[in-house]
């Protein structure tokens, strides 16, 4: 990668050097071009008018007469002479082409020449006008410039005059001109080459430093900022990566900030929830689900749903919902470690119109279940009890009516009985506002100071008929000193319940004792009696609503099955607690605590 | 013991009722209209009844300390000797769900506390007369 971006500013570099060069060269070449051509012809145009002049010149110094002789010694000594002067070659041709005299040969060579009545310049002579021709010589074996032109007297043809000037000089001139040309080109090169260098080093240094940065930036890095090197093109390119990176890096904070807070609503969610990916693996559980599963977060992910989660049931509803892809709800029961029901919510998660995914909500209805199974048990437990003693009152009204009320030996005890019951259902019905009282959220306690020795003296005090007649002995040992700050009337109730029951599952001369014991900030208060005791299968259950441990006894005896519960129900709202032990045949004995006075009012430093 | 029935000339009633006064009311009525009542007031003891004496019909309730009605109901008729004998059920819950499982069990009649003691009469009447035919 680091490689690689070296490469492209190397490249970025060359390029820019070579543009340079480019442009010079081309600019170079062009001008070279033209200015050698014009040179060329220039030259050329100046040596052919000199050679011209030259030639009317040396036209006038022939003597015609000479020519018409075809005098060759005056001829070639002419023609050398003047050929020193003019430093041209010069030859003289007849009109039927024959050299006669030659500034450059010898008398004896002139006569094996060819004829020259071909040569170009010497065609054009012939018909009167100045002959001009540019070509090798391969007499002289160099480039030569030819100028002929007829030579006449009184309008008649004599011969042809004919100058040459080797080229050499011209082409002299032109490339003393080239080489300077060429020796500019090559420093002009060089200079280019140079300040390219310079000027792409200028360019590609910040653009260096903006590499240097995104790189840091494409790594996460977004802490770093590029020096704004000009106010340029570049500069405000960096000005605005820099302007980018800033809200990169705000909107990461932010984003990170937001997954902090999904974080923390996803694992403090009491219903379980699973992320599940389209090939049914787990993609992250939450805390919740660790805890109803036993599994952990870190051993989950990736792995099949299976694999760390061994229920089939919600497999299924896995691979029914990746198929189909709508939402899933079932009900399920895990019985292992313990037995629990969920209602489990399956959703599918759509990437671009495919399935993707799914999420499962797995929600922990076994507290509900438990409740609405409790409150139908409970209604249903109120209508039987409300309907036994109306069953028997309705029986018994229609049978007095139906003659019974003349039965002389039965009439006066169905009476009875149906007053026993309408008693019966009196009661039942003011336990059930009690206890409904007492399980409303809002129950006011009307707390005061209460002397529990006194409130039991005035319970007891109620029952003395009832003692009387199963003669049972009560003692009160509640300590005098002892107060409490509760609601009396509750407390009056808590009493006669538990007291009321010792006296009825109590034995004929049996005895209650009523005593506490102080400790930790709490007073505990046992009611223990000498009765038939409560059988062992049946002691966790005795606090519960309509639990009668004989029910044909406790209906007898005019018992609702609600008494205990209330007591519960009392003392738990005064932020105390209660229990029985019992020895089936030997007795019971019932206790609660309650918060003691001094406790409520000065709360020891050490709790 | 169709026979037995037959040629018995009273008819005898068993009345399983916890309820010591309901089954005082249901005895007395039973007794004035000519039946020979038997009073039992748990499961275990209708069960053991059952397997000594031939009754025409049982009066039963189903929530019983000990063994309850359903469990005595399935007694009676799975039993082939006792069963021919007629079953009424008292209940004080009125579910659907419990009126089927009754009718499983085989109960020949429900009724729903507080039911008329008239009521029970007539279908007493009407059971033990249907055997007589």
């Amino acid at each position: 990668m680091a490689i690689d971006l070296n490469m492209r500013i190397k490249s970025f570099k060359l390029k820019l050097i070579f543009s340079y060069i480019f442009v010079i060269l081309l600019s170079f070449g062009l001008i070279a071009f033209f200015l050698d051509k014009n040179l060329e012809e220039n030259s050329l145009h100046n040596v052919q008018n000199s050679l011209i002049t030259q030639a009317k010149l040396i036209e006038n110094q022939i003597v015609p007469e000479g020519l018409k002789k075809e005098d060759v010694n005056y001829l070639e000594t002419l023609s050398k002479t003047l050929s020193l002067k003019t430093k041209c070659r010069i030859t003289v041709i007849n009109i039927q082409g024959k050299v006669l005299a030659d500034s450059e040969k010898p008398r004896e060579e002139i006569i094996h020449m060819e004829n020259h009545l071909n040569r170009p310049e010497v065609i054009t002579a012939l018909s009167g006008n100045i002959g001009i021709d540019t070509r090798y010589s391969p007499t002289l074996k160099i480039d030569m410039l030819y100028v002929a032109l007829l030579l006449t007297d009184k309008n008649e043809t004599l011969g042809i005059l004919r100058l040459a000037l080797p080229l050499e000089s011209v082409q002299k001139t032109l490339s003393t001109t080239r080489k300077t040309v060429f020796l500019g080109l090559f420093f002009s090169l060089v200079l280019a080459f140079v300040l390219g260098s310079i000027a792409a080093s200028r360019v590609i240094k910040p653009i260096n430093r903006m590499i240097n940065a995104s790189r840091k930036f494409s790594e996460g890095d977004f802490s770093r900022r590029i020096i704004q090197p000009s106010q340029d093109e570049i500069g405000e390119l960096a000005a605005t990566l820099n302007k980018m990176a800033q809200d990169i890096e705000n909107k990461i904070k932010e984003i990170r900030a937001q997954n902090q807070k999904l974080a923390a609503i996803f694992n403090s969610m009491i219903e379980g929830v699973i992320i599940i990916d389209k090939a049914g693996r787990i993609v992250s559980i939450n805390q919740a689900v660790e805890k109803i599963f036993g599994v952990v977060k870190g051993d989950a992910a990736g792995k099949i749903f299976l694999e760390v989660i061994r229920n089939n049931d919600i497999a299924e509803v896995i691979s029914a919902i990746l198929k189909k892809g709508e939402p899933v709800s079932a009900e399920l029961t895990l019985i292992y470690p313990v037995r629990r029901i969920f209602e489990v919510n399956a959703t599918p998660i759509f990437d671009n119109d495919t399935i993707g995914g799914c999420l499962l909500v797995i929600h922990d209805i076994t507290e509900i279940r438990r409740l609405e199974t409790m409150r139908r048990d409970f209604v249903a437990n109120v209508s039987h009890e409300l309907k036994t003693p109306l069953t028997s009152i309705k029986g018994f009204v229609e049978t007095l009516l139906e003659g019974a009320l003349d039965d002389k030996e039965n009439n006066r005890n169905f009476l009875k009985i149906i007053q026993n019951h309408a008693e019966r259902l009196n009661s039942l019905v003011e336990d059930l506002l009690s206890l409904s009282y007492l399980e409303s959220k809002e129950t006011i306690l009307n707390k005061e100071s209460l002397n529990l020795r006194l409130q039991l003296e005035e319970v007891i005090s109620g029952f003395k008929s009832q003692l009387k007649k199963m003669n049972v002995a009560i003692k009160n040992d509640l300590p005098a000193g002892i107060s409490i700050n509760a609601d009396k009337n509750r407390i009056e109730q808590v009493f006669t319940n538990l007291i009321d029951n010792a006296i009825k599952f109590n034995k004929e001369k049996g005895s209650i004792r009523v005593y506490s014991r102080e400790a930790n900030g709490k007073i505990e208060v046992f009611v223990e009696d000498s009765g038939i005791g409560i059988p062992e299968k049946d002691i966790p259950r005795v606090f519960e609503r309509f639990y009668r441990v004989d029910k044909a006894r406790s209906r007898e005896l005019g018992g609702t099955g609600l008494g205990l519960s209330i007591v519960k129900h009392i003392i738990e709202l005064h932020n105390g607690s209660v229990g029985v032990e019992s020895v089936e045949g030997l007795g019971s004995k019932f206790w609660f605590t309650l918060p003691s006075f001094k406790a409520e009012t000065k709360p020891p430093l050490n709790i | 013991m169709i026979e037995a029935a037959v040629t018995r000339k009273e008819k005898r009633i068993m009345v399983v009722e916890d309820d010591t006064n309901l089954n005082k009311l249901i005895s007395y009525n039973l007794s004035k209209n000519g039946y020979t009542v038997e009073s039992i007031y748990d499961g275990i003891s209708a069960k053991e009844k059952l397997s000594k004496c031939i009754f025409d019909v049982v009066v039963l309730d189903i929530m019983l300390p000990g063994i309850d009605g359903f469990r005595i109901c399935e007694f009676i008729k799975g039993n082939p000797v006792t069963s021919g004998t007629f079953i009424v059920v008292l209940t004080a819950r009125a579910e659907p769900l419990d009126k089927i499982y009754g009718n499983i069990v085989g109960a020949d009649y429900y009724l729903t506390k507080p039911f008329s003691v008239a009521k029970l009469i007539d279908i007493i009447k009407e059971l033990t007369v249907v055997r007589d035919r």
